[in-house]
Parts: C-alpha cells; structure tokens; sequence
C-alpha cells in the first residue's frame, strides 16, 4: 500500500526530459485504519533445577539463571506451625519474624548495617506448613550473603529489644491503629468469616499469649523449627552451583531431619452465605469485599477459573472495572482475585465506593458473577488471557527474585518446571464454553457468598434493604481480632 | 578517587561498560521535536515504554487545577483512530499492560508488552500524542470527572491520607507552583468543559514536550524506523507552552497545622523547604535523611522506636522538584504527645551535629540509595524510567554513573553543614494530625487546614 503510493507519486512528478528526475521522498502515511498484526509471545523455557542432597533430610535444588544480577537463596523448612504446634501460635509467628532481627556475633544494628552495606536482605519467617530464611544478594557480595544467611538460620538471638518491640507493635496494630483502617478491618474481617476460629488456618490472635512472649521461648521454637523437619534450601542466580554449594551443606550441618513435605488441610468453606457490615460511623466510603469458594490446584476447574478470573477482575479491562470505574464511574478500581491453594480455593472481588453507590454496586458485581456462568465470553477477552499468562510467565526470569518466585512456586506444588510451564501452556487451551461451565458451577446464583462491608453501618444497611440483604454488624475492634 | 576515572573515560568505554549504573542507550531527537532514547535488553521477551511529558500540577492555572492528573485518565480514554476503552484492549489484547502518574512537574505513561506487540504499543502512544482530541468526548470527561473524584474520596478517607496534600498547601504560599493537590480541588474538577481540557492538552502534549524511552527485546535500528513511521504524521505545532515561571522559596513564616481524622493515633510531621533536584546539596540532604532513620542501628529509629519504644512508625523522606524540595520527618504515637514528639525529633536531629556521622554510617546510607538504583535497573520498565528521568534533569540519559559521584563524594562533614543549614537553623512548618475530638493534643496555635 505504501510503497504502491509513493510510485505514483514520484511518477506524477517525473519530468519527461532526459534530466535526471531529483529523487522526491514520498511522505510515508502511517496506516491506523486497524490495530497492527500482533507476534504471539514465546512461552519461554526454564531449566529444571539440579537437585543436590546436602544431608540426611535436606536437599538443594539449584538452576542457574543468566543475567540476573543477584542470587536468591530460600531455605524452605518443610514444615510450619500446623505441623508442629496444631495451629498457628503467637510463638511461632514471633519466632519466624524475629529470628532475622539479630544473629551470631551480630546485634541487630550491626546486623542490619552489614545487609545495607552489602545490599543484602535476609528475612525469617514461620507459616502455616513451611518457614525458612530467604536472602538476595548481588553476586560481589556473595560470601558475605551466604554468612549471614546462615546466621539468621542457626544463630538468631532475639534480643530482649527487639522481643519488647514486637509485643508492642503486635499490641498497637490490633488495638490502635488496625481497627482504624478501612483496609485491615475488611482483610481481617473477611479472612475470619471465612476461616472459622477453630480451623487452623482461622486462628485468632492471642493478645494475652503475644504480650508473654519471651527470648527464650521463641529461640527454642525456632530451634524445633529447624531440627526437626526436612530442609530444602532453593538456590537461584548467575553463579555455578561451586560458589554457593560448599557453604550451603556447611550451613546446614546437624539442621533437618528426613520426613515427608507437609500438605495443606483441606477447608470445605462456608455453607451459607452471610454479610458481614463493619461499623465505623461517619465514614463516607465502603470497602466492599465479597468472597465465593473456588476449585483447589487439584481440581480440573482451576484452569478454567483462572482465565474467568481474568475476564472478571484480573486486568483493567477486565468486566467488573470496566463497569464499575469506566462505564458508572462509582470507583477508582475493581478487581478480583484467585487464590488458588492445594487444597481448597477462594474468589475475592475488592471494591471501594461511596456509602450511596453501594447498592448499585452490588447488583452489578452480583450480575457479573451471573454472567459469566450464563454467557459465552468474547475470543478477544480469551486471547488477551492467554497472552497475558505468557508475558507474565516470561517476567520470571528478569530478576533472581522472580524467578525464585516461579521455581518456589512449581515446588511447593510439588511440580517440575516442566510440569509447572505445561500448567502455563494448558492455560492457553481454555476454550469460552469450558470458562462459562466452570463459573457456572463454582459462582451459581445461590452458591455461597461472604460479604464484608466496612463504612458507616447505617448507610450500608440503609441501601442492602432494598436487595433484601440482612447484615450482621461488628465492632472495628472485634473484626480485627475475629471476635465476632 | 572515583571521581577521576569516572572523568577520563567517555561513556561507551570499557569503564563504562562495566559499570553497573550505566545504561549506554541511543538518543535521537526526532524531527517533530520528541527525544527518543533506546536501549536494547534481550535477557526476556519484554519491552517497556515510558514517555514523560513537561507538564504536571505546577502547570495549572485559576479555574483548571488538577487538569494535568486528569490526563493521566483521558489519556486512555481513546484518540481519532482508537475507540473509546480500546487503548487498554488492544494494547492487553497483544500481552501488555499500562499505567501513568502525575507529580508536580511531571505527567508519565509507561507500558510494558511482548516484543511482538511494540507496533501495538508505538500506533497506541501516537495515536493520543498526535490525535487525543478527537477522542475527549463529553461523555468521557463525565467519567472520568467521577472516577478522579472517587480516587480522592478514596485516598482521603485514609487514615492520614489526607496528610501529604496538606502538607503541601500549608509549606508553599498560594501563589507558588507547589501549593495546591496533584489531583487538584473538587470545584476545578467538576467544572472541566472539553474545551478547556482541549486546550490545555493542546498547549501541552505535543511531542517536542516529551521524552520517550524503550527497553527490552528489540534491534535499535529497527525500532528507530517503527517510532519515526509512527510519529511521522503526530503534528508538531502542540505542546511545549512556557512553563509557570519559577517561584522563589517560600519566605512565609512556618506555622502549626492541624487535620482531625478517623485514627487512634496522633502523627506529627515536621517539614522543610530545601533544594531542587540536581541542586549540590541534594545528595548530601538524602543522605541525612537515611542516617537519621532507615532501620534498625539508625539515630532516630533506635533512640525512639527501638531502644526507647516512645513511637509506634517514624520515618524520613526527601523530595526534590524542579522548583523546590522538601525534608519531611514524622513520627506517630498513641501515648507520646505531639509536643514533645517534637522535642524529640528536634533533638535527634541535633545529634547530627554534636555527633557528627561516622563514615561507616554515611557508607551505609550511600549503599542503600544505590541499592535501589540498582535494584530498578534489574527490569526493562525500570531502566525506561531512569533513563528518561536522567535525561529531563542532566541532558544526558546515561546519567546515573555521574550521579553515583556526587553521592560518593559526600562527607561527613556536608552532612553536617545540610542538617544545621535547612532543618536546625530553620524553623519546620509543623502538621499534627489527631484523632476527631483530641484537637487540644495539638501544637500550640496550630489550625485547621481544611483541602478544598
């Protein structure tokens, strides 16, 4: 087309003399009749990692990653809290949280001056089924890296300051300053409706047994922690199994033992549906939370469900941001999201809206669930999916951090990465039909639903009477502390 | 020590190229005006696309405050050749995804996309360069109007999310640049006619305002012809309006602040005026914000939130415009009032001076600003936007290696010099914010700052 016009043209102005016609530049007129062709991206590949048994109990899985410009370490001790405690425990937290604050020869100023030096980050932590240490290191700070690394690991002291400093911020957020926030209420608000006290996943916090804790309960906790279940250490980076092996197996000396990797418990969900309002009187605003159950990583409805996440509430464009922000104007964002866990699965949409749009707002997030398990989608909602999943897949290898997050991702799954791209690829096999079956399924009309609405509770109720919708109302402080 | 070879080799040197601050891009000024700057990262598939426009809140005049933020919405709200909503379908449709901000001086726009949709990305961000009137309907303005005003009711119902915004209105006087909301006043926002908003896109999108990076997986060459194809037809007569003039500091005297909000806690927050970016102080000033509290072993954060548990969150943070910067320091408690809140911080500044920093803690708070160069640089969008912010502040889009020696350069002893010039002989503007019913927990004299 354009190489057509500029003949044309310089024909036109061709002198029919034999002088030699100027050369005349044809003005090239960008075509934007049509969004241009688009180049399906490659679902590019990642190694599988080499698996190295350190000791009896713990393993090293290693890959090398070209490019990236730090290394990422994670030891992964297979086993958390609901092995070891029953449950979650003010203990266990503390210690998982605390064990990174001082270590070795090191106080927790010199601690953390070394990692800023180095522009190192070590982070402990204790949860549900595993805990560990995770460090980021540029490569010229290796050696260094790998010391504190294995410091936190072994040796963490938890000094009285930093033990007093965490009862207290433990105290101030669930008494002071969590209860104020529109956005803690709702996440705790919600995570307790859903999860019930007596389920280890929905422990509630223990102020009583948190502002006990002392030094040495918790070094002892870590201590369990570390001995007594299997260790996997993950290792990602540009660097030769050489530089990071030795110290690893000498890191983990006398640490682990051989047992078999914890497994999440399973959680029917909520057998009825319940609204939950959280009063906090005079706020203009509600934060609108609403919760469906979903299939499990086991279930064959995973791959469907996350693409109808997608259409629904996983990008810009997806449906329920395009009518609640673009089309109604009642938000600056909505959106969804699939929490997709071994063995059970949850759907969460998240809005924020004035007190007057409420209702509207519901309705219409009600009716975007019903449509999606009644109507076909679109082909280019489908394929923006699938493209989507394939960019995102190629993000992990940009960063040691990324790509951490994808080989943790295959293992806590119990995956090879070979079988955690093919999850990538059958992603892209999703067909309409398959998507509007399994919404059909998982968010029927009559399909249990929890609502958490944190604003001004006579104005939230004020605009469910109409639906029909009766709430429970709470107090910020009992939400908080799942006291309800 | 640095300094020296840092002088002697030329970008694109061996030095250069192993220096990991360095990002060797091409930079092309483009015959309609617009600097396009390359830099070609083939470790993934990914391309990023960051454009900065020069206009930002300071632009506004009477009558269309927070019209710059605005854009940040219309901008993808469609164009003559792209329909309404499909700026973020085709451009998601081909992998990628968008978003923008808008500051005092600045309004950006940055995507990031497979290689294989970079015509998507380049016939989309020239398509609203060149042709974004045809798209500002009356119908769109009207959403977005709502859409704006939720996101301030939003932030506003935060707790403390009023804070930033007041802050600003009371440190800079009304006639300064500075003074009002980046997202401006709910008045000016309900009023925007298309006309108007016409005119100011007019006034201030065109390309010679803009500077637009690309990283990723691409071949420069090739990729210079797609972006001169796809501008080739942008007009070239838009943008580029002389700025609001400079204003000088503020020369007001500093005064108490107060906001009433849904919190438990009281915050207080000290600030001051301080210097532009690029200004020779503003290394040493960054550095004096992270000696004073960056985490644990840090003067502030162990004497009041470590050691002695007298707050519950303290920070510091500088910001340095094109007009003016600031140094904000703010600390929150439930049982230490705010006066003496303030005697504290007052006091832990003056340490600065009775102790002056060891260099063991001005390495650390060298390292930490590095760090997140560094840090930034490891992903193409990353790299897009420092690249373009080097070239608006120093000419040069490979700027950070020199930035790198400025902070380098910094003693001890300029730490000193910037903490007793612009905060201890200085007297802080002051906003406390307490909970609805606590006013008399105040600062003496403080008032009520209410954003229109």
């Amino acid at each position: 087309m354009i190489l057509t016009l500029a003949m044309s043209f310089a024909r036109a102005v061709a002198p029919a003399a034999e002088v030699p016609a100027p050369e005349v530049v044809a003005p090239v007129v960008p075509d934007r009749s049509a969004p241009p062709a688009v180049r399906d991206p490659p679902v590019l590949p990642l190694a599988e990692p080499e698996v190295h048994e350190l000791a009896p109990g713990v393993t090293a899985r290693y890959v090398r990653v070209p490019g990236v410009r730090k290394v990422a370490i994670n030891v992964v001790l297979d086993a958390g809290m609901v092995e070891q405690d029953g449950r979650s425990s003010p203990l266990g937290e503390g210690a998982g949280y605390l064990a990174d604050a001082a270590a070795g020869p090191y106080d927790a100023s010199t601690l953390q001056e070394l990692e800023d030096l180095n522009e190192i980050d070590v982070a402990s932590y204790l949860g549900h089924h595993e805990g560990g240490v995770d460090l980021t290191v540029p490569i010229d700070a290796l050696p260094k890296g790998l010391e504190l690394l294995s410091v936190v690991l072994r040796e963490p002291t938890f000094p009285k300051t930093e033990v007093k400093r965490y009862r207290l911020d433990q105290e101030v957020f669930y008494t002071v300053s969590g209860p104020s926030s529109q956005a803690s209420v709702a996440r705790s608000a919600l995570s307790y409706a859903w999860f019930p006290a007596d389920h280890p996943y929905g422990v509630r916090p223990d102020l009583q047994r948190i502002g006990k804790l002392d030094g040495a309960a918790l070094a002892a906790r870590w201590d369990r922690a570390i001995h007594e279940a299997p260790i996997t250490v993950l290792a990602v980076g540009d660097v030769p199994w050489e530089a990071v092996g030795p110290a690893l197996t000498k890191m983990v000396e006398g640490l682990g033992r051989p047992g078999t990797p914890p497994k999440e418990l399973p959680f029917a969900g909520p057998s009825a549906s319940r609204v939950l309002v959280v009063d906090l009187p005079g706020q203009s605003q509600v934060a609108v939370r609403a919760r469906w159950k979903a299939p499990s990583f086991g279930e064959p409805d995973k791959d469907a469900i996350s693409v109808a996440n997608y259409f629904l509430g996983g990008a810009f464009l997806s449906r329920l941001n395009l009518n609640l922000r673009e089309e109604k104007g009642f938000t600056y964002g909505a959106g969804s999201r699939y929490g997709l866990n071994q063995t059970y699965g949850t759907f969460t949409v998240q809005v924020d809206v004035k007190a007057e749009n409420l209702g509207a707002t519901v309705t219409e997030i009600k009716k975007e669930l019903h449509r999606i398990g009644t109507e076909p989608g679109t082909e280019e909602e489908l394929v923006s999916a699938r493209r989507s999943f394939a960019a995102d897949w190629n993000r992990t290898l940009q960063t040691a951090d990324a790509a951490m997050g994808a080989y943790s991702g295959a293992f806590d799954r119990g995956l090879t990465m070979a079988e955690w791209r093919a999850w990538t690829e059958r992603l892209q096999q999703v067909t309409l039909p398959q998507v509007q079956e399994a919404a059909g399924r998982w968010f029927a009309d009559d399909a249990p639903v929890v609502w958490v609405l944190v604003g001004d509770a006579k104005a939230i109720e004020a605009q469910l009477a109409p639906l029909g919708m009766k709430a429970e109302v709470v107090a910020p402080e009992d939400a908080i502390l799942g006291t309800f | 020590m640095v300094l020296l070879p840092l002088a002697l080799f030329a970008p694109g040197s061996a030095f250069a190229a192993d220096d990991p601050l360095s990002l060797p891009a091409t930079v092309t000024t483009l015959d309609n005006g617009m600097v396009l700057i390359l830099l070609e990262d083939h470790r993934t598939d990914t391309v990023a696309l960051h454009v900065t426009f020069g206009v930002g809140a300071r632009d506004e005049a009477a009558g269309e405050l927070g019209c710059a933020h605005l854009f940040e919405h219309l901008m993808f709200e469609g164009s003559r050749n792209v329909p309404v909503n499909k700026f973020d379908e085709w451009l998601t449709l081909a992998g990628g995804e968008n978003n923008a901000y808008t500051s005092n001086d600045v309004t950006a726009y940055h995507m990031t996309f497979p290689s294989g949709a970079l015509d998507v990305a380049l016939f989309l961000e020239s398509d609203r360069v060149g042709f974004l009137d045809a798209g500002l309907t009356q119908e769109n303005l009207e959403n977005q109007q709502k859409v704006v005003l939720q996101e301030r009711n939003e932030g506003y119902a935060e707790p403390n999310g009023r804070d930033w915004d007041t802050l600003g209105k009371i440190l800079y006087p009304p006639d300064h640049p500075y003074h009002h909301p980046v997202i401006g006043t709910v008045a000016d926002i309900e009023g925007f006619q298309v006309d108007a908003v016409n005119s100011f896109w007019r006034r201030h999108y065109g390309p010679k305002n803009a500077v637009m990076a690309i990283v990723g997986n691409f071949d420069s060459a090739e990729t210079l012809e797609r972006v001169k194809y796809w501008f080739s037809d942008v007009p070239t007569d838009g943008g580029g309006e002389k700025r609001i003039p400079e204003a000088p500091i503020p020369k007001g005297t500093p005064g108490n602040a107060l906001v009433e909000d849904d919190v438990e806690e009281r915050t207080l927050y000290l600030a001051w005026p301080t210097v532009p970016h690029q200004h020779p102080d503003e290394p040493a000033l960054d550095l004096l914000s992270s000696v004073l509290s960056n985490g644990r072993g840090t003067r502030l954060d162990d004497a009041l939130y470590y050691e002695k548990p007298l707050t519950s969150a303290l920070f510091t943070y500088t910001s340095n415009g094109d007009l003016s910067g600031e140094f904000y320091l703010a600390a929150a408690s439930e049982k230490t009032k705010p006066k003496k809140l303030l005697q504290l911080l007052t006091d832990g500044i003056a340490t600065i001076v009775e102790t002056p920093p060891t260099v063991e803690e001005i390495e650390r708070a060298r390292r930490s600003q590095r760090s997140g160069w560094l840090d930034a640089m490891e992903v193409p969008e990353g790299k897009a936007e420092l690249l373009v912010d080097c070239y608006r502040a120093t000419g040069a889009a490979d700027c950070m290696p020199a930035e790198w020696t400025k902070y380098a350069a910094v003693t001890p002893d300029d730490v000193v010099r910037v903490a007793q010039k612009y905060l201890l002989d200085a007297k802080p503007w002051t906003l406390t914010n307490v909970p609805r019913g606590d006013v008399k927990s105040a600062l003496a004299g403080a008032q009520v700052v209410e954003l229109p």
